[in-house]
């Protein structure tokens, strides 16, 4: 659909300057490695949580399962701002080191992209275990494997298209991760700071460098992973029986849940909630009524989240209405099995292309073909970079309808457009509110092409950023609370969505 | 010593009971089917034996061991699912040997008894592919083999080739019987398909909302079923409501409508409401209008089956009977309107009590 | 009242021919099984009918009217498939309600229908019930009754009683073939399930590999299958390779296994040629010595009993014929209830009459009866 996105208004100008050049490869470099070591420890953490979600007692499995989603529902702004104070001299564990406890910089980077790319592994995890027939594992049960082995040797590999999937998925996310990544980098950079300070500094070469190293790299990362993933063969034929069977046992598997959901709460849930702390005190000192007021700075912040709210209701409606039938297409695979597949990657690439670069190379390509206004190639971008995520769970949605459903309600004498109303739509209608408060919160959410399209505009996590770096200077209540406004509408959002589901469930 | 033994089962989740005082025993090297409509717990049952459910009453024994807490990966229990469940991403040989190489064995040290087994099911030409290059029915003997392989003497068939077409259900039932006994197994076969359990069992064990009706061998059930549901569950049957009018040293006579028929039941007292089961090939047709047990009536409905012709006649107030005639009797010249007499011997003539619930309530299969 | 014909019809997926020039028509008001293994192609061909699935060539008639670029809406053909579909959001009556809405009648007329329908199905007391909550043999009234409903002609059923318990489909079986006779529809019944097709077809349909073997009553496809196929997916029979050794005008002579000779009826093939033997299990009659035979001089062998099983109606035994062969015979229960002990002499006979016979097939008999 939007292969347009590829055409990258190459400027040509590889800038013969080495050390430019040395520091956005190592940028580059880094942000891979960042991405690579955070989608593993996602996994190590993520894929026993999930465990714990699915197989333990319903009604833990279920606290478990909120909790695992609070990361996700705030906007990353908003996270990344909240791990700064949480390990830094405000948060909990400053009186015990005397000062903060961590500065920003690579390792506040990774424990900010383990907390928000850790809630992908979990529902990707959560939703294929629940489906999971546990028949295979039972049967090589019945055949003498103790639980460990059997998950082991049979129930992970039949997984395993799952697992890349969510690896491949925290993964991108990493390497897209504009704005929190800025707030909590300091001096290091990886791929979506270094455009960020290189565009700063008007550096465009540098700049489209960048963005086209990134991403051909991203794509070329994706391609090979999925490709070794999916077929690389592990040794699941050794066997240990005396230890599985211990670490099968019941004192075993409640060290291993307890460690994994402590490292859980205090690595991602905590720092999420942590924002509460500040923007509550924010409230009493004053701090709100001058917001509400709209006087001074916040005349700004009330500008730029409504023109944040706009755009993601414009990208929502229009990704609704140009999503559907793509994902009917999908989905039915209307167009035959190898053209599907095709149309089915190129809908990833916006998933898989960091926004940032994405931004980019759209704002090159609209300023080359002719002069857009700037709210314009903002909105474009944000239907590009939001739009796999309606196509995806509808399409999801939409397979798992049975066609002899559809084939059936057209025999009877119903025609396509009456089946698709009163079949389809009303059996994936929860999909549709979870694809449209998805793209909203995305859009909302979204720093980095913004970041890189504009130069007036600034949507409202943009300005955070600004804020909280200093580039404009507010106070820090100002800052919590800005944050904590912007995390108001996209956590009541999820919440409404997550009760919506619950409903159906 | 029995290989199974179990007394006092019992399982509920919330309102449901599925299972109810269950007490059996199975003896070595018998085959034994357990049969019944969906939902009378024949499947909770086998699913208890091998540890994948929890009963909530009652005690398990195997081999003389109490199985308590013991569970699935200890009870040395070959199963066979219904769904096929060879692991996918395996190939055929390290299917079968997956028993013994969880347990320590190297994969060199169990190729023998692994060729053996995939030899006995003639599968050993397919030991390289994948589950899916091969059909339903091979996968399912592939299962059996798997299931061997571990090397226990007791195996349970969960519905095996319930997801299988009719004539590849015939076939592998025979050569998984076959195989079963010349091993020596002992077998618990689990199926909602009354001929399966018939051709292959020493021993059939009925079943109805989570107790066991009856037990025994096909042919006793078949023939002197002790229980109305099992007379119409094992085969068809004609349900005809009658009094006993008389006691005679070769059995009760019942009378239906206006006719009295002798049976050889010898447990029902004169003047007690009963209903009277006769199969529809037990009913022929006759010539002799005077002979014993006969009802006349007229033929409403004909259809040539190929091995045999299937009258429907309709006897009196609006009751038909179902006739089956085989072809092998020689051919009858008879159309439909014509009135014929049939008849069936006494020991033929099936006598039960009027259910509580009525007929219907109790012979029902779902 | 409808009725179908279709002029060769192909079909292909991929490299697969599921469809190989079929030609076939089904008059108005027949009760028509299609049997066949798996893979036969007789979902292909319902489906051809019902306009989901567009042949790659060949013509389709319903009611003489060529149907091939008409939408599945518009045929007039209902089509079941083998899990019935109930559409899971709605309720039983809206689901058999869904038809005339569908087709532009008024909301009361169809609700008013639908009601008629579920009583005349005697489940008119679960109209508000969701189709999960009603049991397999209760779903699949509600299908037909939807089906129904929209007062099409032509009823496509794909296995409609293959999710059902062994024991159900032989009960409900009758009532399906009932249902469409008293609404005068055609009805199309696919099933892999050859009792079930000779206990309720007009004419049974024997397909394989997309194309028909045999079109013909139960009794026919019974008594003379046209292939060793037929003969062999329909009831059990005896297959014993041979070698004609003479030919007559009222039948010839076979040579068995060992030189056993064996009269036949056919005279189709000649002296010299290789051919299949077949004769029905039921066709066979055993005899324990003593035991009066006619005096026939041909087709009386002796045997040992290797094993004897009771399969309720008949009793099943297999025999070891003094040539080596194997043979089984199906016995009634009504003529005799003993199981023969392995191991018993018998003397087992047929008439010339009972048997059909085929050229040898070219790829061996076992691959050509290859099921499995």
């Amino acid at each position: 659909m939007f292969g347009i996105l590829l055409k990258l208004g190459e400027m040509g100008e590889i800038f013969r300057d080495p050390a430019l050049l040395a520091r956005s490869q190592s940028a580059i470099s880094w942000s891979m490695i960042l991405a690579f070591s955070v989608a593993s420890l996602d996994l190590l953490i993520g894929l026993p949580l999930a465990w714990l979600i699915v197989r333990s007692n319903p009604t833990l499995g279920s606290v478990v399962d909120t909790l695992a989603d609070i990361p996700f529902m705030i906007p990353t702004v908003a996270l990344g701002f909240s791990t700064m104070i949480f390990w830094g001299p405000q948060g909990p564990l400053a009186p015990v080191f005397g000062g903060a406890f961590l500065t920003p910089g690579l390792v506040l980077v990774v424990l900010l992209h383990f907390a928000f790319s850790l809630p992908v592994v979990v529902r990707v995890m959560v939703g294929e275990l629940s489906g999971y027939r546990e028949t295979f594992e039972i049967a090589a049960k019945t055949l003498g494997a103790e639980p460990l082995t059997a998950v082991r040797t049979v129930t992970l590999p039949i997984l395993r298209p799952a697992l890349v999937a969510s690896f491949l998925l925290s993964f991108a996310r990493s390497l897209s991760e504009t704005g929190a990544t800025i707030i909590v980098a300091g001096t290091f950079e990886n791929g979506p700071v270094f455009i960020k300070n290189v565009k700063d500094a008007g550096l465009e070469g540098a700049l489209s460098f960048a963005s086209f190293v990134l991403i051909v790299g991203s794509i070329a990362a994706f391609v090979l992973i999925r490709y070794l993933g999916l077929r690389l063969r592990l040794p699941v034929s050794k066997v240990w029986p005396e230890t599985e069977r211990k670490l099968s046992g019941q004192r075993a598997v409640l060290a291993r849940d307890f460690t994994v959901f402590a490292v859980f709460a205090v690595i991602a849930i905590a720092p999420s909630l942590f924002i509460a702390l500040p923007s509550g005190q924010a409230v009493f000192d004053g701090t709100l009524s001058e917001a509400l007021s709209g006087r001074g700075v916040w005349e700004t912040y009330w500008q730029s989240l409504i023109l944040s709210y706009v755009i993601g209701i414009i990208a929502t409606v229009v990704n609704m209405l140009v999503g559907m039938p793509m994902a009917v297409l999908i989905a039915r695979k209307r167009l035959g099995r190898q053209r599907t597949s095709l149309i089915d990657a190129l809908v990833d690439i916006p998933i898989v292309v960091p926004s940032v670069a994405l931004g980019a190379s759209l704002a090159f390509f609209w300023r080359t073909v002719g002069a857009l206004p700037e709210l314009l190639i903002l909105t474009i971008s944000h239907l590009t970079i939001t739009y796999t995520y309606f196509v995806r769970t509808m399409s999801a949605s939409i397979e798992s309808v049975p066609v002899s459903l559809e084939e059936t309600a057209r025999t009877l004498g119903a025609r396509p457009l009456t089946v698709f109303r009163r079949i389809v739509l009303p059996l994936t209608k929860y999909s549709v509110l979870s694809g449209a408060i998805l793209t909203f919160t995305r859009s909302v959410d979204e720093t980095g092409a913004t970041a890189a399209v504009t130069t007036k505009l600034k949507t409202a996590p943009v300005l955070l950023v600004d804020w909280i770096k200093g580039t404009v200077r507010v106070s820090s209540s100002t800052q919590s609370l800005g944050v904590a406004m912007l995390v108001m509408v996209s956590f009541v959002a999820l919440l409404v969505l997550r009760l919506a589901l619950r409903k159906k469930r | 010593m029995p290989q199974v033994q179990i007394t006092g089962l019992a399982k509920r989740y919330g309102s449901i009971t599925a299972l109810e005082n269950i007490n059996l025993t199975i003896r070595e090297k018998e085959y034994v089917s357990i049969i019944g409509p969906s939902g009378c717990g024949k499947s909770t049952l086998i699913k208890c034996i091998a540890g994948i459910i929890k009963p909530d009453e009652g005690k398990i024994h195997i081999n003389g061991k109490s199985m308590g807490d013991v569970p699935i990966q200890h009870r040395r229990i070959g199963y066979v699912f219904q769904e096929l469940t060879l692991f996918p991403h395996m190939r055929i040989i390290e299917n079968v040997s997956y028993g013994p190489r969880v347990q320590g064995q190297s994969l060199q040290s169990s190729r023998a008894l692994v060729s053996e087994l995939l030899d006995l099911v003639k599968l050993s030409d397919r030991a390289g592919s994948f589950p899916s290059e091969l059909s339903g029915g091979a996968q399912q003997k592939v299962a059996v083999s798997r299931a061997l392989a571990s090397g226990s003497t007791l195996l349970l068939f969960d519905e095996p080739f319930g997801a299988l077409d009719a004539k590849v259900r015939m076939e592998l039932r025979y050569e998984i019987k076959r195989m079963t006994t010349d091993l020596g197994l002992t077998v618990l076969h689990v199926t909602h398909d009354q001929e399966e359990a018939m051709s292959i069992s020493d021993r059939i064990i009925v079943m109805k909302a989570g107790r066991i009706v009856e037990d025994g061998s096909p042919l006793e059930l078949y023939l002197r079923p002790k229980n109305i549901f099992t007379a119409n569950f094992l085969g068809e049957a004609n349900f005809l409501e009658g009094k006993v009018v008389e006691q005679t040293p070769a059995g009760s006579v019942v009378q239906v409508g206006d006719t009295c028929l002798q049976t050889v039941d010898q447990t029902r007292r004169v003047g007690e409401e009963v209903i009277v089961a006769v199969r529809p090939e037990f009913l022929q047709v006759t010539q002799d209008l005077k002979g014993q047990n006969c009802l006349r009536g007229k033929i409403s409905g004909i259809r040539f089956m190929g091995h045999m012709t299937r009258f429907e006649v309709e006897v009196s107030e609006g009751r038909t009977l179902s006739v089956e005639h085989p072809i092998c009797f020689g051919e009858l010249d008879i159309e439909p309107q014509d009135e014929i007499t049939i008849a069936a011997s006494p020991p033929h003539i099936r006598v039960y009590l009027v259910p509580e619930d009525g007929l219907d309530r109790e012979l029902q299969l779902e | 009242m409808p009725s179908v014909r279709l002029v060769d019809v192909v079909k292909r997926f991929g490299t697969i021919t599921a469809i190989n020039r079929l030609s076939m028509e089904i008059p108005d008001g027949e009760y028509v099984c299609i049997l066949g293994p798996t893979g036969s192609g007789k979902t292909s061909l319902l489906k051809i009918v019902a306009g989901l699935t567009i042949p790659d060539e060949g013509e389709v008639y319903i009611n003489d009217r060529l149907v091939v670029s008409m939408p599945p809406e518009e045929r007039g053909a209902v089509y079941v498939p083998q899990q019935y579909a109930l559409f899971p959001h709605m309720t039983v009556l809206e689901n058999v309600a869904f038809g005339p809405l569908s087709r532009g009648t008024s909301e009361d007329e169809a609700l008013r229908t639908a009601r008629e329908m579920l009583e005349m199905m005697r489940l008119g007391h679960r109209a508000d019930s969701k189709p999960d909550e009603l049991s397999g043999g209760m779903q699949q009234r509600v299908a037909l009754a939807r089906g129904l409903a929209t007062k099409a002609k032509l009823l496509l059923l794909d296995e409609p009683l293959g999710a059902l318990d062994a024991r159900l489909r032989v009960e409900l079986r009758h009532k399906l073939r009932e249902l469409a006779k008293e609404s005068g529809i055609t009805a199309i019944h696919v099933t892999h399930d050859q009792a079930e097709a000779t206990a309720i077809g007009d004419q049974i349909v024997v397909l394989r590999d997309g194309r028909i073997r045999q079109y013909a009553t139960p009794f026919h496809v019974y008594m003379r299958p046209q292939s060793l196929f037929v003969a062999y997916f329909v009831g059990g029979a005896n297959f014993f390779q041979a070698m004609v050794a003479e030919r007559h005008s009222d039948g010839s002579i076979l040579e068995l296994n060992q030189g056993l000779l064996v009269k036949v009826q056919d005279n189709t093939y000649l002296p010299g040629e290789e051919v299949v033997l077949v004769i029905r299990e039921d066709r066979v009659n055993v005899a324990e010595p003593g035991e009066q035979i006619p005096s026939e001089l041909y087709n009386v062998v002796q045997g040992e009993v290797l094993s004897s099983r009771f399969l309720g109606e008949f009793i099943s035994c297999q025999i070891r014929l003094a040539n080596g062969d194997l043979l089984t015979s199906r016995t009634p229960t009504s003529k005799t209830d003993r199981l023969l002990p392995a191991g018993q002499k018998v003397i087992a006979h047929f008439e010339p009459s009972d048997t059909t016979v085929y050229s040898y097939p070219p790829i061996g008999l076992t691959r050509e009866l290859r099921v499995l």
